[in-house]
């Protein structure tokens, strides 16, 4: 291409041009220019990312065949794309450039304008999806508390109002907040509005599903421009479960504290009074009843073993009996069910009467279960001044009744330990005052006879050595049976076939002197410890006497073997049954001497009739 | 045996001989003792086995020396010599036990009795020497 005709062409574009063509009118002018319909127009955008077509979207100019970049005053302001130029046509490509660089400097403030517009419509949806979707609940009022602002979707939902309800012409406390705490709210952003509130505000709001729910306010002023207030932006956090867990936590760790403290006068093996009063009290207090009591299932009824009553309340009677027959009680729905019970109304005539005689307005109880039986209740009552008890609330009173019950359970474990320790003290006491008595009845009266009788044949030798002959052969046999009641004694002291010869021998003696026919047998290899031997001897004595006296047996079994580190005898006999442990003191002094080795005692009928005591006792 | 006795029995009591009430729950002992007794010159006019009877034929009997075992199945022989000293006339008293004096420590000195005997001390002339002591 010659000189003139690049000038010409330049010219041309100039006038095509104009000063302020419309926008994208360069583009097609330098298309026709330089002869390239694939010409495109990048505008260098600086703080945005790089170029940008007309439209404001982004431009790359390295995908074209070649790039021309076009340079204002202060820098790049563009580029443009096109298809390769021959060197002869460089003159017109200087041309065109020069020609179209003011043109593209005010196309390049268009696209940028373009592209901030888009750049903030974009920052404003992200802007408006987050403030809707976020799991925060935006308000915005104007000075007059009017939610000119709106409200966003995440608080409209929970308020229940659909987005296409207008409230913008609505007042914040109406939309927003319970009845009863309207006036709260109108006093809080009015304060904000006067610039005296500071910090967080906490208060319920109105929720689709009628529970209130608690917010936690952050409120923000907007001033308009000439610095006067335009809007008030809360910024609400829902904390409801927040504080539900905390209550709970603080439930739970109050809870936890009480039952450390009962489990404390438990350990401490307090008497029961000393316990049910802690009991009573930490339960009342623990839940917040009017009245605490422990009681004890009596008959159709309740005795209330120890009572606690809050200050200003009216008293539980201690040692009352309330008879619950046919009274729809919550204590005795508690003992039938063996389960915590909750009662927030009563609707039977005779309940109500009990209740309102007793102050009641809501109760909770549950049941003291001792070794399986029902011992009795743990009770809390509210009367009208305060609310009924909560759901579930009954269910911390199964931890108390638990340990109550416990205790109970470790008393009488105690009692009946003390009870066997007496009974084992009183059958030595026994066994001496016998063996003395049969001591002084028995052999010290021949022994006494015969000195005496000595003493008279010595007087008598002289003048009547007949009689005292005759003195003397009395005496001998009064000393014969003197020896056999002493060897008796012995024998009923500790048998010395069992230290000599060990059990089975022993049993097999035992058998012999037995009145009906016993058989006796023994899977024992071993000797066993010198006082598991001692006491299966005397339950096989013992067992073998009764059958004696009381069975009416034709016949007996003596069976002994080990088992897992445990000696195992029975006796079995074939008579008409119904002996029992507890009954006979023989019987129950064997039981205390089975269980003092660890072991335990059992008496129950036979399979085929008769009476089959089994005695299990430990052998390490 | 029996002649020093009944010189000694002479010597301090207006009565020719002692009558001996017998008081033991042991058919036996009571067997022996009158033996020795009777071998011995006393007269034993009666016998008891237990302390009420025992009160009863002292009552009735009026014997001089009750020779009284203080093991009795019904009340004790101290009790016994108790309601014996009670009554106007009362019998002297000898407590015997086939225990010894130790195992009743001052109950037999506090007793209203001439003194005590074991049964395997009991002779006519040890009998004797407690009555005239």
């Amino acid at each position: 291409m010659s000189a003139d005709a690049a000038r010409a062409a330049v010219g041309t574009l100039v006038a095509e041009l104009g000063t302020s063509p419309p926008p994208g009118r360069l583009r097609d002018a330098l298309r026709r220019s330089l002869g390239d319909p694939e010409l495109e127009v990048g505008y260098w955008l600086a703080d945005l990312p790089g170029f940008v077509d007309i439209g404001g979207k982004p431009f790359d100019p390295t995908t074209a065949a070649t790039a021309t970049y076009v340079h204002g005053e202060h820098g790049r302001i563009g580029v443009l794309t096109h298809r390769a130029v021959a060197p002869s046509e460089a003159p017109l490509l200087d041309g065109i450039v020069s020609a179209a660089r003011l043109v593209l400097e005010n196309e390049r403030l268009h696209a940028e304008s373009r592209a901030r517009l888009m750049e903030l419509e974009q920052r404003r949806f992200f802007t408006d999806l987050i403030v809707d979707n976020a799991p925060v609940y935006f308000a915005v009022v104007d000075a007059e508390g009017v939610l000119t602002g709106g409200i966003n979707d995440t608080l409209l939902a929970v308020l229940g109002i659909p987005k296409t309800e207008e409230i913008r012409e609505r007042h914040y406390w109406d939309v927003v907040c319970p009845p009863e705490h309207e006036a709260a709210a109108r006093e809080r952003l009015a304060l904000v509005a006067t610039g005296r509130a500071v910090g967080v505000e906490e208060a319920q709001i109105r929720s689709a599903s009628g529970e209130p729910r608690t917010v936690e306010w952050r409120d923000t002023i907007l001033p308009d421009e000439r610095g006067q207030l335009k809007w008030i932006v809360r910024a609400g956090l829902d904390v409801t479960e927040r504080k539900q867990h905390e209550a709970e936590l603080r439930r739970l760790l109050d809870e936890q504290a009480a039952l450390r403290r009962v489990a404390t006068v438990v350990a401490e093996q307090a008497s029961l009074s000393e316990l049910v009063r802690t009991v009573a009290r930490e339960v009342g207090e623990l839940l917040g009843g009017h009245t605490a009591a422990v009681v004890r299932a009596e008959g159709t009824g309740i005795r209330v073993v120890e009572g606690w009553t809050a200050p200003g309340a009216r008293s539980v009677l201690a040692g009352g009996f309330i008879d619950l027959q046919g009274v729809d009680s919550v204590t005795a729905k508690a003992m039938e069910t063996r389960a915590p019970q909750r009662l927030a109304d009563i609707e039977d005539d005779d309940g109500r009467r009990l209740w309102d005689s007793l102050d009641i307005h809501s109760a909770i109880a549950a049941p003291i279960v001792v070794d399986g039986e029902i011992w009795g209740a743990i009770n809390t009552t509210r009367n009208a001044t305060a609310e009924p008890f909560a759901p579930h609330t009954e269910e911390g009173l199964a931890g108390m009744a638990a340990l109550v019950a416990q205790a109970l359970a470790n008393a009488a474990a105690r009692e009946e330990l003390n009870a066997s320790r007496a009974r084992i003290v009183q059958a030595g006491d026994d066994a001496r005052r016998k063996l003395e008595r049969n001591l002084h009845d028995g052999a010290q009266q021949r022994l006494v006879s015969l000195s005496i009788a000595l003493r008279l044949a010595d007087a008598h030798l002289q003048k009547s050595p007949e009689t005292a002959r005759g003195i003397l052969r009395a005496a001998s046999e009064d000393l014969a049976g003197a020896l056999a009641e002493l060897r008796e004694l012995a024998r009923g002291l500790h048998p010395a076939v069992l230290s000599d010869r060990g059990l089975g021998p022993a049993l097999q003696v035992l058998a012999d002197r037995a009145p009906i026919p016993v058989q006796v047998a023994n899977d024992l290899e071993d000797r066993l410890p010198t006082a598991v031997e001692a006491a299966i001897y005397y339950v096989v004595s013992e067992a073998l006497a009764n059958v004696a006296k009381h069975a009416d047996a034709s016949s007996a079994e003596v069976r002994l073997h080990r088992a897992n580190g445990t000696a195992v005898v029975e006796v079995i006999d074939d008579g008409v049954g119904g002996a029992v442990a507890s009954a006979g003191s023989g019987l129950r002094g064997l039981a205390d001497r089975v269980e003092a080795l660890g072991g335990r005692l059992r008496v129950r009928a036979g399979a085929d009739g008769g009476t089959h005591v089994a005695a299990e006792i430990p052998c390490r | 045996m029996a002649t020093r006795t009944a010189q000694l029995l002479r010597a301090c009591h207006d009565v020719e001989v002692t009558r001996i009430l017998l008081v033991d729950d042991h058919a036996s002992a009571r067997r022996s003792i009158r033996a020795l007794l009777e071998a011995a010159g006393y007269d034993v006019v009666g016998e008891a086995a237990d302390g009420r009877s025992a009160v009863q034929q002292a009552r009735e009997l009026q014997p001089d020396v009750v020779l009284l075992d203080v093991q009795l199945p019904d009340i004790d022989g101290f009790e016994v010599a108790a309601r014996l000293a009670e009554n106007g006339r009362a019998p002297k008293v000898v407590l015997t036990s086939s225990r010894g004096a130790e195992d009743y420590g001052d109950l037999i000195h506090d007793a209203p009795a001439q003194g005590f005997l074991a049964k395997d001390e009991l002779t006519g002339e040890a009998l004797a020497q407690l009555l005239t002591s």
